[in-house]
């Protein structure tokens, strides 16, 4: 490194003393070139990344699995289900674990009972909803051709569409990335 | 072999595409990371979790766009969330991580060493800029990597940045004022014939 150089430097300090900012930008540009290079990017580090593409691409196959794995819930329930055996294990004696099976199995039983209960009236409640959707319209057929009805319901339609419009525009994520 | 068709290439499931970006551009993505955060391993952490992410967020680049840009951008986005993470007290630039850092402002210290001064001045130039360089405030440390590392133009780095132009230009002439003040505090000034010399 020689005079040339401390004369390049030089340059740049008095442009930048002088206030010419546009020289001081070359004369920096110059400086920079030769004197502040790029940092190594450190050995291995392409094939880190490479190594780590795969797995981040199997990753993303069972994204769903691994998120609700990942949930701090999840493994809390685990863990207290976990914990709760293990007590149980250690405390109660053979009669009492079968009579808790037993327990278990009748309750499991009247769950299953339950939830095909609550399927079937859910499914009669959709069915009543569209029956009332059906007589609704059938009603609005009717009175759409009398007075100011079709003017309310078509200002009503426009509004509806204009909230839909402005709340999907709210809530669409934001592009992170150009 | 362009970085679009590269990036093309990799979509259509090439894993040498994608190779071929890395290699390209880790280390500029290495470079902005460790400079802006002056830690060597958290910035080649960071590196790795750039092109990942790049890698997985790949079908929304834009062609129009310079990969470079885009790659810097993530790079970028990633250092100020950890930046923002640390707190201002750690990132202080008065007290900076580099043993090596200071060891070279011991050097330029000294008045005494006049030998000393001549040897940074002729071998360790790049060093006593480096150190000018990590003084700066994170945003003008960014935007002199960018334009003068990087050689970007203003317009790329205030969309890399996010910051209107007129910010970039003005980080820019101030972040290059204080590395020129910090060279002159330290005994560099420009001679009124001839280049710039150690002062006695």
């Amino acid at each position: 490194m020689g005079d040339r150089h401390m004369d390049e430097l030089g340059r740049w300090l008095a442009a930048e003393q002088a206030g010419a900012w546009d020289e001081a930008d070359v004369l920096f540009a110059a400086v920079a070139s030769r004197h502040l290079p790029l940092l190594q990017a450190p050995a291995g580090l392409a094939a880190a990344i490479l190594a780590a593409v795969p797995r981040r691409s199997e990753a993303g196959r069972f994204a769903a699995v691994f998120e609700l794995v990942g949930s701090w819930w999840v493994r809390a329930t685990v863990a207290a289900a976990v914990g709760v055996l293990g007590i149980a294990l250690a405390t109660l004696s053979l009669s009492q674990l079968l009579a808790f099976s037993s327990w278990s199995v009748e309750g499991l039983a009247r769950l299953a009972h339950g939830a095909s209960a609550a399927l079937a009236a859910s499914i009669e409640v959709c069915s009543a909803t569209v029956t009332l959707l059906v007589d609704l319209g059938r009603a609005a057929m009717v009175v759409a051709g009398f007075g100011a009805a079709p003017v309310v319901i078509a200002a009503n339609v426009l509004v509806a569409g204009l909230a839909f419009l402005g709340l999907s525009r709210l809530l669409s994520p934001r592009e992170e990335y150009c | 072999m362009t970085d679009a068709q590269l990036v093309e290439q990799t979509l259509a499931g090439s894993d040498d595409g994608f190779a071929a970006l890395v290699a390209r551009h880790q280390r500029s993505v290495y470079n902005l990371l460790a400079r802006m955060l002056r830690n060597p391993a958290l910035a080649e952490e960071l590196a790795q979790e750039t092109f990942l992410k790049a890698y997985t967020h790949l079908r929304s680049f834009n062609p129009d766009y310079k990969f470079s840009s885009w790659i810097l951008r993530i790079a970028h986005n990633a250092a100020i969330d950890v930046l923002r993470q640390r707190g201002p007290q750690l990132v202080s630039i008065d007290n900076p991580e580099q043993p090596e850092q200071g060891r070279i402002e011991d050097t330029l210290e000294d008045p005494r060493s006049d030998e000393a001064a001549r040897r940074v001045e002729r071998r360790d130039l790049s060093r006593v800029l480096g150190a000018a360089l990590d003084h700066l405030r994170p945003e003008y440390r960014r935007a002199v990597i960018l334009r003068y590392q990087q050689d970007l133009g203003y317009e790329e780095i205030a969309a890399i940045t996010g910051e209107p132009l007129g910010t970039v230009k003005s980080h820019l002439h101030r972040a290059r004022a204080e590395m020129a003040a910090f060279l002159v505090d330290r005994g560099f000034v420009q001679p009124e014939a001839g280049g710039a010399r150690r002062n006695e």
